[in-house]
This record gives structure tokens, C-alpha cells and sequence, in this order.
């Protein structure tokens, strides 16, 4: 075909393929006259538009899907003479992870088999920092371990399923469930944090929950195979949850981390990530410059004091970050037992201007109703903080202050 | 092994002087991108899938690009060498798997062969070779295919590398990819 041809069909084929079926045939005619060929040309280019799309996506994944996945063990396989490969667990880009059992220690291990080239260096310091972490909520790296030719390292085996499988699943998960999966994130990150070391790569697929178990998969290891991969410098961090500081500087330290926990905690809270991708840069650019999305517009029933935890450890700023993890890891602010309850509203009751006086802006947000009972209360209120449900009850006089009964929390 | 500090600006640089190595460096990305790509392009059906095709390319961009000042075209020029690049690694396998069935074993037992089987290589090849001939007779149509089928780009990332509007990348899109497919058919 010569080039000027090719721009005649393009000419054409552009007049026509957004035409209705029934002017399709008759604008044809009149743009083709009685060039035959050219006709029979722009027909079968239209009679190709509705598959095309979908046949060259199937040529191309189906090979794709084929690709080696290096390195993949045999099922079953007895790898140096130690370990019997039991079932893979995971793959990832940088590597598969599989249960193991170990003869030496007669019991099941999890072997994160590294795919090279790797900065070796890197992998062993990485993994020395790690095997120091020993917290309930952290999953316990043993070694760094090269067994024919390939660097594996070895950890404990933690059954059950990562949060990322869970998110995938349920989407958003109850607000109980998220509050008990970020304090166990927030109470490992702090026992490895108070000894300097930092994850480096949080998020959902580093995240394993079984049962009532909370771990934090892969510290400081997860992203040394990353660096490897990718010629880029010792930046970690996966692109959903990277922290401002770290797009911006390329440096960071815990905080990082801290972010990311915040990232996490919103997805479960939300149900998608704080910035959904639309591509890789613009998240990036967003993580940077764009204030993280309310929460509780997203989730209204999020208690107020997780919505506030929340925005400090999504703060841009990585300084501001710490006392949104001391009150992830503190858990809800306590609840008070029903004595207690009781004994705060007859103290309420005694000391009645003790609110007036402490809160002299009006509340932000209260639900009007009518208690109904013969007591004069007549509405149903937040207080201002958001933690405390109140009845405000009307005037006992004029210039008498009101009185507010705590009923719930 | 790991190299600190490069920029993307001196990674091009070699990509352009046709350092081989170079571009080589990418290729665990690029087995991992088309692997999150043919997860997307297996599932299209299921609706609310948000699989991001571009992610890890586009994360090793940013984080080459981070602590540098590279230009738009640097950006481009990224993205059309990964694409690139993840066109050639799969029409290589697909080629080596039309040709001969796998030899004998070489590698140890511990790896599992079976994972390694082609479903229908001589569709990519005949797409392959469309697009070639696509290139000769219009070159800016044949890079916005390579860019959005084997990069994974969208319309718009499709349309700021090749400083287009993204209407015209829709529009050339259509016409290009009936085409090919028409030729795939032959």
C-alpha cells in the first residue's frame, strides 16, 4: 500500500466508522465512487473493529501469561539437605515464597526465595536487622541462607491469608476488624521502630492475618530484591504507599513506615487506597501535594478518634506523624463501664455547669430527637470532640445553665 | 547489582548509545509488568478490576526521575523502551516455543517445568509482524499500539508521550487496530 493510499482508507474509514449501520453503506458509496477496491478495503476494516480490541489483548496475554516465573520450585522438591519444598505461598515480582518443611528443626518454614541479581550486601544486612525484631506482630526471620545458587531466606511460617487476599475479598472491612489489624501492624512497627529498624515496604501483601494473629511480613527484606530489580537507587516503598518524603527526597526512615500504616488503615477502612491509581505518576504526584481524602466521607461510622489518628499519620509532613501511631497502637480512648457511667451522669447532675463552661463553642454536628421520658431533655447531641452522645436538657431557669447527661460513648 | 545514584537522564543516555546492558536492567520489571498485564487482559470481563498495568514501569520511572530533572521526552522515551522492550521479550518466548518443543532437561529438577508452556505463540507473531508493517506505513499509529497493548498504557499516557490529543489517540487507535486484527486473520 502506498502512503498516499493509506491516508485516502483513514480518510475515509474516519468519515464513516461512527456512522449508524443504515448511512454506513450510502456515505461508502458517494466517498469511494467506483473505487471498488478502496470500498472493499473500508469493509473489512469496519467488519474488524468490534473484535479487534479484545483479539490482540488475548494474543498478547495469553503468551504473557506464559512467561517463565524464575525462580520456581518444584512442588515436592528437596532443595540442599534441608529443606522438602511443601506448597508455594506467594509470588511476587521479586520472588516466590513457599512452605518448607525443615528436617532440622522438624517443623514448617516459610523460604522467600530472592530472585537475583541481588545487592548480596544489602540482603545480608537487611536480614541481620530483621532477625533482631522479636514482637508478637512480627513475623520472626531466621536467616539469609544460599542453597543451590539461590539466596533464600528463611522465616517463620505464619498460616492464613495476607490483608491484601482480605481486601481483595471484602473490600472494606468492619471498623473492629480495622482497629484491631492496625494496632497489630502499629505495635510491631513500633517494637522494630524503637530499635531503629524500619520495614520499608508496608502494605496490604505484607500484612498476614491468621486468626486473631496480626503479623507484619518481610521487614527490611521486601524491598532489597525491589532495589535489585530496578537500577534505580535504595528507594522502597511500593507506589500506593509511598510516603511524600520519600517520592519527593528520595530518603526517609520510620516514618515512612508510618504512612504507609496510614495508607493501609485507610483501605480498610474506605474499601480502595488513599489515592486510587489512574497511573503511577499522578499517585505519586498525590502522595506529595494532594491532602489524603476524608475518611469519613468515605466511611461515616469511622470513630472520630481512628479518623483523627488516621489524618496525623497520613500528615505530609513526617514529623507530624508519631502521635497518630501511639493512638493506633493506644487502641479507642477507654470505654467507661456502666458504674462509671452512671456515677459521671449523677455527678453531671450535681456539677451542671461543668460542660457550658468547658465547651463555650456550640457542638459541630448533633442529632436532634426527643428523649420522651418525663425528664426535661430534649435533644440528643454529640459533644464537640465527637466521643461522648449526650442529652442536652432544656433550661432550668432562665440564666441557669443547661444540663448534659452522658448516655453512651 | 545495585547502582545508587543514576538518573534517568544517564540511563537513557546508554539506552540511546545502545548499551545492551542497559536496557537489560529493566527486564525483571518487564517480566513482572506483563505478568500484571496478562492478569488484566485474561479478567477484562470482571468488572471493577483495577489491575494497573503501568505501575512498576511506572515506579522505576519515578524513582529514576526522583533527585533528577528529566525532561517530558526523557519520560516518553522511558515508557517507549519499556514497551518496547516487553513486546521483544514476548515475541522471543513466543518464537522460541513455535520453534521447538522444549529440549532436553538442563536445569535442575528443583524447578517446575511445567509452568512453562506457550498457548498459541503464532497469534503474537502474526500481531508482531502487523505491526511492523503497520510502521512502515505509519509510524505514529504503530507506536501508540505498542505503547497501549505492550506497555499497558492508557489513552491519555498514550497521548502525552506522543505529544497528541487524546482524541486523536482513540481515534488512530480504531483504525489501527482493525487492521491488525484484519491482518492477524488473513
Amino acid at each position: 500500500m502506498t502512503p498516499e493510499r493509506w491516508r485516502r482508507v483513514e480518510a475515509v474509514f474516519n468519515e464513516v466508522v461512527d456512522l449508524p449501520d443504515h448511512e454506513r453503506a450510502a456515505h461508502l458509496v458517494s466517498a469511494c465512487g467506483s473505487d471498488d477496491a478502496l470500498r472493499g478495503e473500508i469493509e473489512a476494516l469496519l467488519a474488524s473493529v468490534p473484535d479487534a480490541a479484545r483479539s490482540m489483548r488475548t494474543a498478547i496475554g495469553e503468551v504473557a501469561a506464559s512467561l517463565p516465573r524464575v525462580p520456581r520450585l518444584q512442588i515436592g522438591a528437596r532443595l540442599g539437605k534441608r529443606y522438602q519444598i511443601i506448597e508455594l505461598l506467594g509470588e511476587g515480582g521479586m520472588g516466590a515464597v513457599y512452605r518448607a518443611h525443615d528436617d532440622k528443626l522438624g517443623e514448617a518454614v516459610a523460604l522467600k526465595v530472592v530472585r537475583g541479581p541481588v545487592d548480596e550486601q544489602l540482603l545480608r544486612d537487611e536480614v541481620r536487622l530483621a532477625q533482631r525484631v522479636t514482637h508478637p506482630n512480627v513475623c520472626r526471620t531466621f536467616d539469609l541462607e544460599e542453597v543451590d545458587g539461590l539466596h533464600l531466606v528463611k522465616m517463620e511460617y505464619v498460616p492464613g491469608e495476607t490483608l491484601a487476599t482480605r481486601l481483595a475479598r471484602d473490600r472494606a472491612l468492619p471498623i473492629a476488624e480495622c482497629v484491631r489489624i492496625a494496632r497489630g501492624v502499629a505495635a510491631g512497627l513500633a517494637a522494630a521502630h524503637a530499635r531503629h529498624i524500619v520495614h520499608g515496604d508496608l502494605k496490604p501483601a505484607n500484612i498476614m492475618l491468621d486468626g486473631d494473629r496480626v503479623l507484619l511480613m518481610d521487614f527490611g527484606v521486601a524491598w532489597v530484591a525491589r532495589v535489585a530489580a530496578a537500577p534505580v537507587g535504595r528507594l522502597r516503598g511500593t507506589v500506593g504507599y509511598l510516603a511524600p518524603e520519600l517520592v519527593r527526597d528520595r530518603q526517609a526512615d520510620e516514618r515512612a513506615d508510618l504512612y504507609a500504616l496510614g495508607c493501609v488503615l485507610y483501605e480498610m477502612l474506605a474499601g480502595e487506597p488513599v489515592f486510587p491509581a489512574a497511573s503511577t505518576t499522578d499517585v505519586h504526584t498525590r502522595h506529595v501535594a494532594i491532602a489524603a481524602p476524608s475518611v469519613r466521607k468515605m466511611r461515616p461510622d469511622t470513630p472520630r478518634w481512628l479518623a483523627s489518628a488516621l489524618g496525623d499519620l497520613l500528615a505530609k509532613r513526617p514529623e507530624d506523624r508519631a502521635h497518630g501511631l501511639q493512638r493506633v497502637v493506644a487502641g479507642p480512648p477507654r470505654r467507661m463501664s456502666t458504674a462509671v457511667l452512671a456515677a459521671l451522669v449523677a455527678v453531671g447532675a450535681i456539677v451542671h455547669n461543668w460542660w457550658p463552661s468547658t465547651t463555650p463553642t456550640p457542638p459541630a454536628e448533633h442529632v436532634n430527637g426527643h428523649a420522651g421520658s418525663g425528664d426535661n431533655v430534649d435533644t440528643l447531641m454529640f459533644s464537640p470532640d465527637g466521643e461522648w452522645l449526650l442529652f442536652r436538657s432544656n433550661r432550668l431557669g432562665a440564666g441557669q445553665p443547661r444540663l448534659y447527661h452522658v448516655v453512651g460513648r | 547489582m545495585v547502582n545508587g545514584g543514576q538518573s534517568v537522564t544517564a540511563l537513557l543516555r546508554e539506552w540511546r548509545a545502545g548499551d545492551p546492558q542497559a536496557a537489560e536492567r529493566l527486564l525483571p520489571l518487564v517480566y513482572e509488568e506483563l505478568r500484571t498485564l496478562a492478569a488484566s487482559y485474561m479478567q477484562r470481563e470482571r468488572a471493577g478490576h483495577t489491575l494497573r498495568p503501568t505501575d512498576l514501569i511506572g515506579e522505576a520511572y519515578v524513582r529514576l526521575a526522583a533527585g533528577s530533572q528529566p525532561t517530558w521526552d526523557d519520560r516518553s522515551h522511558f515508557f517507549a523502551i519499556a514497551a518496547r522492550t516487553m513486546r521483544q521479550v514476548l515475541v522471543d518466548h513466543a518464537r522460541k516455543h513455535t520453534a521447538q518443543k522444549r529440549g532436553a532437561d538442563d536445569r535442575p529438577i528443583t524447578f517446575d517445568e511445567d509452568a512453562i508452556a506457550v498457548d498459541r505463540p503464532a497469534e503474537l507473531l502474526a500481531l508482531h509482524d502487523a505491526l511492523d508493517e503497520l510502521a512502515v506505513l505509519d509510524e505514529r499509529k504503530a507506536r501508540a499500539v505498542e505503547l497501549h497493548y505492550f506497555g499497558g498504557l492508557t489513552h491519555e499516557e498514550v497521548a502525552r508521550a506522543l505529544d497528541v490529543h487524546v482524541n486523536t489517540v482513540s481515534r488512530e487507535l480504531k483504525l489501527a487496530e482493525a487492521w491488525i486484527h484484519r491482518r492477524m486473520s488473513v
